[in-house]
């Protein structure tokens, strides 16, 4: 028997003596998307389920097949008993979609921003326009159309808490808003916010608690006072 | 009228509530499927079939075109990947995996962008094990712009 071979024994003994079953926590969608069950994932400890994330498509949580093409991402914040519940960590059309969107002699225009919700949020969204006819990339009226997405987008982050505004995302509101701007300066075919992805999430999140009103205050404040010395 | 009418008429109410009833016990519960995800990363040199749970933090079943023929050139073959995806999905039926949602990448970034051979293979063998299959997605990592080809300045020289 080779040297050591023992303490191998007993360690790997060890280790089958220590193993239990791996608990199943079911996964729900934020109360803003329904609280449906979305899956589940099995682990030794509900630390190492925190953390981790899914995605969903839409038609799961509406049922309306249209909603196939847009994908939605969960993350784990906190545990209960065996439920694990999650926040909206992002969302992106498929890939599939979104290809068949881009067609030649057409222009898209981007827009990539970030963004802080009114209950501290940190998002970065991509916001696509296709046009009818072509347009320069640096023309005036796709300067103009990236400035109706910002404007659009910074009101709403500003005005809206995340539950609110990933809905608005998600579902075509925000879409709709600057289609309805964006319009009066060139013919558009489609508008939509196409990805979207949480960059940080605040510490009480994590708590389960609702933050207090003032707190949101405070923190807003905080932000905006930071803001012009960064 | 039909005679058939006629006596689904003369039933009583009671009798009709009692069958109603007789019904809604009878129902199976609505059950919720255990959901997995078969990533399969197919190159042209071999095929990886990896199940996991929908986070994909959960490993529940792995193989490769390897485990399943000797020679280097057979790792990527329908034949290897049909070997693997059926030994992925036998082990998913014993752990109780029901529906899987299907992620297909080739290497991507400066490499090929388009799947191995295996890839279609594998789909069928995992269709043809019995489970339900949802989505069916190419998540091949596509560059928006691209690093260096490996090989330098001159080339793969050979």
């Amino acid at each position: 028997m080779p040297a050591g071979s023992e303490g191998l024994k007993m360690s790997s003994k060890a280790k089958a003596e220590k193993k239990l079953p791996k608990i199943v926590y079911t996964i729900y969608s934020p109360e803003y998307f329904g609280y449906k069950e979305i899956g589940t994932t099995w682990a030794y400890t509900p630390e190492q389920v925190i953390g981790r994330t899914l995605w969903v498509s839409l038609y799961t949580l509406t049922g309306d097949f249209s909603h196939q093409f847009l994908l939605l991402r969960f993350k784990i914040v906190r545990v209960r008993d065996t439920v694990a519940e999650t926040v909206f960590y992002g969302h992106e059309y498929g890939r599939e979609f979104l290809r068949s969107l881009v067609r030649r002699g057409t222009s898209r225009i981007d827009m990539i921003t970030n963004l802080v919700t009114k209950d501290g949020f940190h998002l970065r969204v991509q916001t696509t326009a296709f046009t009818y006819n072509r347009i320069g990339r640096h023309s005036w009226k796709a300067k103009m159309i990236r400035r109706i997405m910002r404007e659009i987008l910074e009101r709403s982050a500003q005005e809206l808490a995340l539950s609110q505004l990933s809905q608005e995302m998600v579902l075509g509101k925000t879409a709709s808003d600057i289609y309805q701007e964006a319009k009066k300066i060139t013919a558009l075919r489609h508008v939509g916010v196409i990805k979207s992805k949480v960059l940080k999430i605040p510490e009480w999140v994590y708590g389960g608690e609702k933050l207090p009103v003032a707190a949101v205050e405070t923190e807003r404040s905080g932000a905006e006072a930071e803001a012009p010395a960064g | 009228m039909s005679s058939a009418q006629a006596e689904e008429v003369e039933k009583k109410p009671e009798e009709k509530e009692a069958q109603e009833a007789e019904r809604t016990v009878v129902a199976a519960p609505k059950k919720t499927l255990k959901w997995g995800i078969v990533h399969i990363y197919s190159s042209y040199n071999n095929i990886i079939v990896h199940l996991t749970d929908l986070t994909g933090a959960e490993t529940i079943a792995r193989a490769s075109g390897g485990m399943f023929v000797d020679a280097g050139r057979l790792e990527p073959t329908p034949y290897a990947a049909t070997r693997a995806a059926s030994y992925v999905m036998e082990i998913a039926k014993q752990k109780g995996i029901e529906a899987v949602h299907i992620r297909v990448r080739a290497p991507g970034g400066v490499k090929a962008k388009t799947p191995g051979p295996g890839t279609q293979a594998a789909i069928r063998a995992i269709a043809r094990s019995g489970v339900i299959i949802g989505r069916i997605e190419d998540v091949t990592p596509i560059p928006h712009d691209s690093v260096r080809r490996k090989g330098g300045r001159r080339g793969r020289r050979v």
